[in-house]
């Protein structure tokens, strides 16, 4: 799970093009959205798009990105119950 | 009526995000054509916005900038923006990623970013500026067009005042292309370059007014004696007297084109002074305003850079600046500015 949150980290900072961040910046359990790292509606595309990508994990349900993309140790989780 | 360049800002090869400097170092060409001298973009965008831009939407909203607090305009009535290819680093980006992944999981931030008026957008957003906001892309003459645009308005008396921009990027992908045309090639060809300027036209004069916009003229595919006519008719039209003239010419090296620039020097212009600018932008479709920043410079400053000179004795009184550009032999523009 360590490696994977590590691996999670980058791959954020690159697609959402947080130029001025490194992945120790990141707190595993700081909210995305809102007052942690201040994401919006368009970030939030661009996570469900590095899912598909990178994992091969498509999230059906819309209703369920505000658990999952939660924080980054959610993600995470969500990412190692549904990889195949 | 008459209009005012109030206010200038350019982002290009060059040094030229102060206005308060004009040309005196020049950076020599690197590589197969000219990277843009980049500003410190914190210093004019925040962090949050910036983060979603591509260099060219920060160039841009950067010369933007500069041009609006330059001339102390704070909303324009109309922002007018001209381009040839856009923005092509997003355009390039979604389209890799629209093949690469055979048309799906493609990503919003580079579409979203990828058209053409996503410059004009992204100024009118950060200024709050809901007034008139039209995007020109029309090839070579991208920049004269969104001019014209505000000539229009502005002789109508349906805005004050203008922003007006011509943009353009170039990338290792586009440049490649380029250079398997003529227009390009290594030998004898043009060195490909991109720019942002961004001008404040105003029809009220003021104490930083640059020059007087007098003249715009554009011609498609004209006639072999046609430019040569319309250059004495907009002499004689303005009463200019060429020895008091600084000409800008658009050689970029090409031979061909170089013929049609000396014919007009040898003839209409042999005792004025001549100048040029692509030497130092690189060639691309909004190369224009480059010009146009630099005659703006010009009468302003009442000299000339030794960078730019080509031929003759810079006149001690600067009264006209002719900027005459071509590109690819088809979009003929002509633009005269006075003191």
């Amino acid at each position: 799970m360590d490696k994977l949150i590590e691996e999670l980290k980058v791959e954020i900072i690159e697609a959402l093009n947080l130029e001025d961040m490194e992945p120790e910046d990141i707190d595993i359990n700081e909210p995305l959205f809102g007052d942690g790292l201040g994401l919006d509606s368009i970030d939030a595309l661009e996570l469900i798009v590095l899912l598909e990508k990178n994992y091969g994990i498509k999230v059906e349900d819309p209703k369920k990105g505000k658990e999952i993309f939660a924080s980054v140790k959610t993600m995470a989780e969500y990412i190692t119950a549904h990889q195949k | 009526m008459a209009i005012y360049i109030n206010g200038i800002g350019l982002i290009s090869p060059q040094e030229t995000k102060s206005n308060a400097s004009f040309l005196e170092e020049v950076n020599v060409l690197e590589g197969d054509y000219f990277k843009i001298a980049e500003p410190p973009y914190k210093e004019y965008i925040a962090p949050r916005e910036l983060r979603r831009m591509s260099r060219v939407i920060r160039n841009g909203i950067v010369s933007a900038k500069i041009a609006l607090n330059d001339s102390g305009l704070e909303n324009p009535d109309a922002i007018l923006t001209g381009t040839g290819l856009g923005c092509a680093t997003d355009t390039e980006k979604f389209l890799m990623a629209m093949s690469e992944n055979k048309e799906s999981l493609l990503t919003p931030t580079s579409f979203i970013q990828s058209t053409h008026n996503t410059l004009g957008g992204s100024i009118a957003i950060g200024l709050g500026c809901h007034n008139y906001n039209m995007t020109y892309v029309n090839r070579g003459f991208s920049f004269e067009s969104a001019l014209l645009d505000a000539i229009l308005m502005i002789n109508g008396q349906e805005i004050e005042n203008a922003l007006v921009g011509g943009f353009d990027e170039m990338t290792e992908n586009h440049n490649k292309l380029l250079l398997t045309q003529k227009h390009y090639a290594k030998e004898n060809g043009a060195v490909a370059g991109q720019g942002s300027g961004f001008f404040a036209l105003e029809k009220q004069i003021n104490e930083n007014t640059y020059a007087e916009l007098k003249e715009l003229e554009t011609y498609f595919k004209p006639e072999d004696s046609a430019i040569e006519e319309k250059v004495l008719q907009i002499l004689k039209t303005h009463d200019v007297n060429t020895s008091e003239c600084v000409v800008l010419m658009g050689f970029n090296g090409v031979p061909v084109e170089q013929n049609k620039y000396n014919e007009l020097r040898d003839s209409v212009f042999l005792n004025s002074c001549i100048a040029q600018y692509k030497n130092l932008s690189g060639e691309y479709y909004t190369s224009s305003a480059f010009a146009f920043w630099a005659a703006s410079q010009i009468l302003k400053k009442q000299s000339l850079p030794e960078c730019m000179l080509v031929s003759g004795n810079v006149p001690s009184t600067i009264k006209h600046v002719f900027i005459y550009n071509q590109f690819l032999k088809n979009e003929h523009s002509l633009i005269l500015l006075a003191k």
